[in-house]
Order: structure tokens, then sequence, then C-alpha cells
């Protein structure tokens, strides 16, 4: 009673202040990637159901992660990657929403139902893959790019001129799979490797830092980036003049799967949203927009993406799908970050 | 007896006793506790009693798999301390001849010049950031301005310690401005001419008699800068590029991507005391040298 | 005295100053020129526009974010000038007091922990007590660590003030509380006011706390302005930033003449 009290009584303070009452017939609270949901598909949402979206960002599966176990974060939906899924299932952080019993489950596409972070494919339904790679800038640097080697044992025009990424698991990820190091290794010895390729590649990197990528790139502050491969698209949609490099060792792989918090408090709206995303045609506009593969049947003739203008989402190098690693192999990705910035 | 109404008793005192203890000196607790309980194996923790955060800061399992003296957390510290120590003895340097010009305007200039030192603040401190690195990056004005000169042709000045400064020094200027110059504001001019009669000359003034007097300004200023300066989280990752971790960064990677708690609890807690050193350091100081002063007077 | 001789004066400070006013307004120059770039990449200018304050004022998330800036910090702003001047009077002025010296740290002790200690700090205690409502806990937070910024300036009017005036209206038998109003507060409100704006200023800006404590639909403008840095931000940004100096112009007035006002006697 008390809290329902204060509650209203805040609620009327926030609607006094700020002049606006919610109207509508409920809330949903997402908590998703930046900008990474078509806002079209979210006002014909909001408009069809009547109900009152908020979006709000993360920049790392990390953030996400740290808001949910310290709980009552008061969203509705978020949309983590594959190693962090199989993390918030087993720590219980996330709903058993039965999406398996959806009409969305029938919308995923054969080969992405039922895989090893979420067997049963009871907590999350896929909305967007893509991988994380090398971006250039294909105006200022014209030399190759079929290798890791390259961005890793920089010479010449790239020293000094390559940025990374400052997430450990997506740098370091990347170096175990251009030093054929199994990911999650729990062996010392393979990590140190990891370690020594980092540190010997460190001079020539210029920072290490995940914001403001598009400008500093776009500038030629760096002519290379790690990046995510719809990013690269998105920007180069938008004429900058970036490319993305298909290094034969391959690529590190991420699938984003759509899940409802412990505990939230819009629930059902959460799951018509689930619903509302994975029919075929709004998937399409979501792919669309956003840039990134989509794990969901869409409609393939309205697709805007061809070979030829994306070579991103059609990519013939091997991808390797980043897994949850243990504690143990988790602290040794930690030693390689923590000593590589000391 | 003389009814006095502008006082309060001490239950003046009892709102900002509960906002303080809600708010902060609660947190300050759970933080403590959390820095000697377990580890969960995704972040998380469990109340099970485990110093094992406060170890970790000096030795770790190192690479041949046996516990080892490991220097990069001290490293990390030093590096912070450093960083801090620099921005505050910046601040000063500056703060110090610019309030000592504005305290002598005549008082609406002063009133207008105390304004324009704090209207960067409504600018979100983000933003102001963000235009430092296109001030310094490439092709930013800066750059420009000296190729115009024919100096150093297309460099950036973006991704290094002193780009962190630059941004850190800016960011934190207004807190180490204001206090100073409230408390030349209130210096009594006669004690300079006295010394000016005295020695004559402008340094030793400045010396022997206005540093002295101002000092309480230049305590709180410095306070108000090398506190929050200890912390900085942003300035370092933007414009240094991250390539060298700092306090803050590591506390957040222990609650993130670390996902080792009470091992972040266990740095804050011994960045908080570290802080509480340097108060206490400080303030005996402080102690110290008026001490001195009266006997000397 | 010939200016030579003038012990006040130091060759080179006026100087310093303006260099020094250069430096402190070039960033703020930046923000505002570029609001006006018709181009979406900041730093390259392609010609002037006024489409960003028609696309910020009309971005929904953007407009949110603000919102919920500025209602916490009005609340949080009323909270901590109410604390903060609550416990000047009685550290001050108060009578009989125990523990001044301890309360006056602990009023201040905000300014005396680096900001992400308290955030981590706050989170985990917040997630204890289970409280779910997110802009409480923006409140609660904030209003703690402006108090000190209000409790300072509020402390400083109240110690150079003569008690006079306040002997006088308790001579005349004016009730406390009347006093109160009509001679202690008129007289310290420029302290109040100065506090009241600081407490406002650091709470607007602040990212650290707000960023870990930021929950469904409480996104604070500095954590949205973040999360945008991300893919690179738009001059919607700069816009915003624009009109906020605007604000401050329009405000500054207002204290510049209440300020005027105070220091009559």
């Amino acid at each position: 009673m008390k809290t329902l009290l204060s509650a209203s009584a805040l609620a009327l303070i926030t609607a006094t202040a700020t002049g606006t009452a919610a109207q509508a017939e409920g809330n949903l609270n997402l908590y998703v990637w930046a900008d990474s949901i078509n806002p079209e598909l979210i006002a014909t949402f909001s408009k069809e159901y009547d109900v009152k979206v908020n979006v709000d960002s993360y920049t790392s599966n990390e953030d996400l992660l740290t808001k949910l176990q310290a709980g009552s974060s008061g969203y509705d939906l978020s949309t983590p990657s594959q190693h962090f899924l199989r993390v918030m299932i087993d720590e219980g952080l996330i709903e058993n929403y039965g999406a398996n019993k959806l009409e969305a489950f029938n919308n995923i596409e054969e080969k992405w139902r039922n895989q090893w972070w979420d067997e049963t494919q009871e907590y999350s339904i896929p909305i967007a893959y893509g991988t994380a790679g090398f971006a250039i800038n294909s105006d200022l640097y014209k030399g190759p790019t079929d290798s890791m080697k390259v961005f890793f044992e920089p010479e010449g025009e790239l020293f000094g001129k390559i940025a990374m990424l400052s997430y450990p698991d997506e740098v370091v990820g990347a170096a175990q799979l251009y030093l054929g190091v199994p990911f999650c290794s729990e062996d010392p010895d393979e990590m140190k490797r990891v370690l020594d390729l980092l540190m010997a590649q460190k001079p020539a990197v210029a920072a290490y830092s995940s914001d403001n990528i598009a400008s500093r790139l776009g500038s030629g502050e760096v002519l290379s980036h790690f990046w995510w491969q719809g990013e690269v698209l998105k920007a180069r949609k938008g004429g900058a003049p970036f490319a993305f490099a298909f290094p034969k060792e391959g690529l590190v792989g991420w699938i984003d799967s759509m899940v409802i918090p412990k505990g939230a408090p819009n629930q059902e709206n959460a799951v018509k949203f689930i619903e509302f995303m994975s029919r075929p045609e709004n998937a399409t506009a979501q792919m669309n927009y956003y840039a990134y593969s989509s794990p969901m049947k869409v409609n393939a003739e309205d697709i805007i993406y061809t070979p030829e203008n994306a070579p991103e989402l059609f990519i013939e190098v091997p991808i390797e799908f980043s897994r949850t690693c243990s504690p143990a192999a988790q602290d040794l990705v930690n030693r390689v970050w923590t000593q590589l910035l000391q | 007896m003389r009814r006095l109404a502008n006082n309060l008793p001490f239950w003046g005192l009892l709102p900002a006793w509960a906002l303080m203890g809600f708010a902060l000196i609660l947190p300050i607790l759970i933080i403590a506790a959390v820095s000697v309980a377990t580890r969960g194996s995704h972040g998380g923790f469990t109340w099970d009693f485990n110093p094992a955060g406060y170890a970790q800061i000096l030795f770790n399992e190192g690479w041949s798999g046996e516990l080892e003296f490991t220097p990069q957390y001290l490293i990390i510290i030093g590096r912070t301390f450093l960083l801090a120590g620099a921005t505050t003895a910046l601040c000063l340097i500056f703060a110090l001849p610019v309030a000592w010009y504005i305290s002598r305007q005549t008082p609406g200039m002063r009133a207008i010049l105390v304004y324009l030192v704090t209207l960067p603040f409504w600018v979100s401190m983000i933003l102001r950031v963000y235009a430092w690195m296109i001030i310094l990056g490439k092709d930013g004005p800066l750059p420009r301005f000296l190729e115009t000169f024919g100096l150093a042709p297309g460099t950036s000045f973006m991704f290094n310690d002193g780009a962190t400064l630059v941004a850190m020094v800016y960011t934190c200027m207004p807190l180490m401005v204001l206090p100073i110059y409230a408390s030349i504001e209130k210096l009594d001019l006669t004690l300079i001419e006295a010394s000016h009669d005295l020695h004559g000359n402008r340094f030793t003034t400045f010396r022997r008699v206005i540093l002295p007097l101002t000092a309480p300004g230049i305590v709180s200023g410095a306070i108000l800068v090398f506190v929050p300066a200890l912390g900085a989280v942003l300035e370092p990752v933007l414009m240094g590029g991250g390539k060298q971790m700092m306090m803050g960064s590591l506390i957040q990677l222990q609650f993130g991507g670390g996902r080792n708690w009470p091992f972040g609890a266990a740095i804050a807690m011994v960045l908080m005391g570290l802080v509480m050193l340097f108060l206490i350091v400080t303030a005996l100081r402080a102690a110290r040298r008026t001490a001195g002063m009266e006997a000397r007077a | 005295m010939s200016r030579s001789h003038d012990v006040k004066r130091y060759p080179g400070f006026g100087w310093l100053t303006l260099v020094f006013f250069v430096w402190l307004y070039l960033p703020l120059m930046v923000v505002v020129v570029y609001s006006f770039n018709a181009n979406r990449i900041a730093g390259v200018w392609t010609g002037f526009s006024l489409d960003w304050y028609a696309s910020a004022l009309k971005n929904q998330a953007l407009m949110n974010a603000l919102k919920t800036s500025v209602t916490v910090a009005l609340i949080a702003t009323a909270v901590a000038t109410s604390v903060a001047l609550m416990a000047a009077l009685a550290i001050i002025r108060g009578k009989n007091v125990r523990f001044r010296r301890l309360s006056e740290t602990v009023v201040n002790l905000p300014l005396l922990l680096p900001e992400i200690v308290l955030a981590v700090a706050s989170l985990i205690l917040f997630s204890l007590v289970g409280l779910q409502n997110g802009l409480l806990k923006l409140i609660l937070a904030h209003s703690a660590f402006c108090t000190p910024f209000a409790f300072l300036p509020i402390r400083a009017r109240l110690q150079g003030m003569s008690l006079d005036f306040e002997e006088a209206s308790a001579d005349l038998y004016a009730g406390r509380w009347t006093t109160f109003r009509r001679v202690t507060l008129p007289l310290i409100f420029p302290g109040v006011f100065s506090g009241a704006m600081l407490a406002f200023l650091i709470s607007m800006d602040d990212f650290i706390t707000s960023n870990m404590l930021a929950s469904g639909g409480t996104t604070t403008l500095p954590v949205y302005i973040f999360s945008l840095i991300r893919s690179g931000t738009t001059p919607e940004l700069n816009a915003i930033g624009t009109l906020m100096i605007l604000a401050s112009l329009i405000l500054a007035t207002a204290a510049l003449l209440v300020a005027r006002r105070g220091t009559k006697p």
C-alpha cells in the first residue's frame, strides 16, 4: 500500500512536471542495442496495440548482464547475444515465456531453431545475426584485406592507424580465431600466445574504443576499425566510404535474441511485440533497417540487399560463433585484457 | 531571554542524516560487505566470507600457474593518482591568476565573469568532451590552424595522455576557479599592501602572503578536482584512446566483462581508503600551516 | 599611486584570463556552430541549416531523455536544497548541536567519494532493497550527491551574515516562522539560489551514476547522448546543447537580478 501510494504520488509529480500522462493501454520498455529496432515498426506496433513504447539502449552485452543481475531493472524486453543468453538462462535472469508455442517460433528459419544457447527454444526468439571484424576506409586504404595478419601484425600505412573495440570478448575472440586457439580456452599457454599477439599489436593501435567509430573511420583518424559488419553496411548506405574485410581465417559470429527479463512488468506486451516483430513482413522491414541478416523468415523479394551492394550479408568465409565460457576461461580472458591495458 | 528565530535545533540535521544514511552510508557499508563476499560464476555474488578480492590486488595466478606478485593493479592505481595529480596541478596553475584577476574587477563585472566560468556546465559534459575530440582530431580546427603556419601538417592530437589531460582539466576547471575566487575575494588588502611595503616584491608577496591566506580555497578546490579525477571514466577512454586502464574503468570492468563483483568492490574500497588518506593528510597539513602562521603572528 | 606600483595588479594576469576564457569557450563554440551544420557527420561543414533544431524537437527518444533529466534534476534540487538549508541553519546557527563537525563531514561526504564507487554501491543497494521505480532510484541518488553542492554556498552566505536584522525582528515580537520567512530567508536567498542552481546543474550533467541506475523508460539526457556516441552523434545533440546555453542565459539574467537585490542592504 505504502509503495503504491508513493508510486502514485511520484507518477503525479512526473506527470505534472513534464506535462504528459501516459494514456496508452499499457507500456513496453525495450532495452536493446543502440539504434537497432526500426522506429517505423515501433510506431506501427504502438498504434496497433495502443501501447506506449520506451526504447532505451545499451552498447555491450556486459552492461546488459550487469543490469539484469542487479535486478529490478524495469525492462520488458531485451536482445542479448547467444553466449550471454545462455548465462541468463542458467542464472535464472530471464522468463520462460514458452517461445516454442508462439506463432513466432514457426517463423524462425529451421537452422536457427533449438540451438545450444536455448535448446528447447522456450526463452528466446532470434532477431538478427552478424559478425565482428575489421572495417576499412576504402578511400584511404587500398591494400590487402584477405587475412587478419594485415590487421594483427600491421606494417606500413596501417601501423598506428588501427582501432580496436574496448570489449575484451570481441578483441580476444578475433585474436583466438587468427591464432587458431579455441574460444573459451582454459589453457594458460594458449592464452599467453593471445596476449603476446595483442601486446605486439598494441604499438600499432591508435585506440581501444567502442564509441564514435563512424567519425573516427570516416575522418581518416584511423584507416581500419574493429567493428560490426551491419554498421559498416549502414554507414556505406549513408555514403561513407567503408568496406568490410573478409579474412580467410574467418569471422566471429553472434546472434541476438528477444528475451523477457525476470519479473518484467509488462510481459504480455513484450510477447505481443515479439510476435509482431516476427511476422515475415515486419522481419523484412527490420532487416532492411538494421542491415544485419535475419534468422527469421522474410519476404525475399522485398529485401533491398544483394551480394553486390551488401557483401557483408553474404559472407563466404567461415563464421565461428562465440561460446559461453566457463569462469576459468573467462578469468583468462580478463587476465589477457588487464595485462594488455595495464 | 532573547529568542533567535534563525537557528534550528538539532532536528534540522535529521533530514540530512536520513538522506545520507540511506543513499550514501548504507551503500558504502554494503559495498564493504560485498568486497569480502564470494563471487558468482557469471558475475553477482553470494554472501560467503571470502577476502580473495583484496588478495587479488597484489597476488594472482601467473601464466605458469603459480601464485605470484602481480604489479598490474598497482600500476593502474599509480597511474590514476598521477593523472588526477597532474589535473589538479594544472587546474591550480591556471585557476589562481584567473581567480585573482576576476576578484579585482568591479562587483558587476565580477558577477558576469563568475557566471561565464559556470556557463559551460550547461552543456552536457559528454558533448563538451566530444567537442574537444573534434577540435583536436584530424582535420579539426587546431591541426588546421597549425597547418596554416606550416606546422605539423596532417597530425592528430588525439589518443594520448595529453589529450586526456586537456579534457580532464577542462571539465574540472570551474570547480577549482570558484572556491579560490571565493577565498581571494575575502582577502584583506591591507595585508598585501603591508607586505608590499615590507618586501616590495610581487612574487614574495604572492608566495608569503597571498598563497597562505587563500589556502582554504585552494584546498577545497583541490579536493573538488582531485577526487572526481580519480574516478574519471569517460575522458581516458574517449580522449586517451583507452590504451591504458584507469581505476574507474578497472572497477567498471569487474562489474561488467570481468564478472568479479567482489574484486570490483575491493578496488572501490581501496580507492575510497586512499582518498580518505589523502584528505586526512591534506587536513593535517592545512591545520599545521594555520598553527604555524598563528605562532609566527 | 601609479599603476606599476599597484600591488593588487600582476602584469599578464589579464591576458592569461583572456586566454583562459577563449579556451573555456572554444568547445562551446564548436557545439553551437555545428548545430547549424547541414552535414550529419560532425566535423565536416557543408552548409547552414536549422533542420537539426526541428528534428531534435521531434525526436521522441531525445525529448523523453530531456524530460527525465529535467524531472529528476528539479525534484533532486528541491530535496537537496531543503535538506542543505536545514542542515546549514542547524550547523552554523544551531545551539547545543552535537556532532556538528561530524554532521558537516557527512553532508559533504559525496564530494569526498569518487562517483564510480557510489554508483556501484547504489546499484547493489537498490537491488537488495528491491526498489522498482527507476525514477525514484535516480531521484534518491541525485538528491544525495547534489546536497553538498547546495550546502556549500548556503553555508558561506550564512557564515558571513550578521544577526542584527533578525534580532531586531525578534525584538519586535515577530514569531519564529515570520522572522524566518520575512527576514532570514530573503537575506540568505542569494546563497540558496546559487546552491540550487549548482545542484540542478550537477544533476543534469551526471553520467556515471545515472548510467548505472537507468532502467525502463528513465534514460537521462547524458546517458542517451553517450549511447548515441557509439553510432556517431548527430547535430541534434548540438542543437539541444545550444538551447541549454540559451536557457542558461535567461536564468542567469534572473540570477543577476536576484544577486543585485541580495547585495542591497
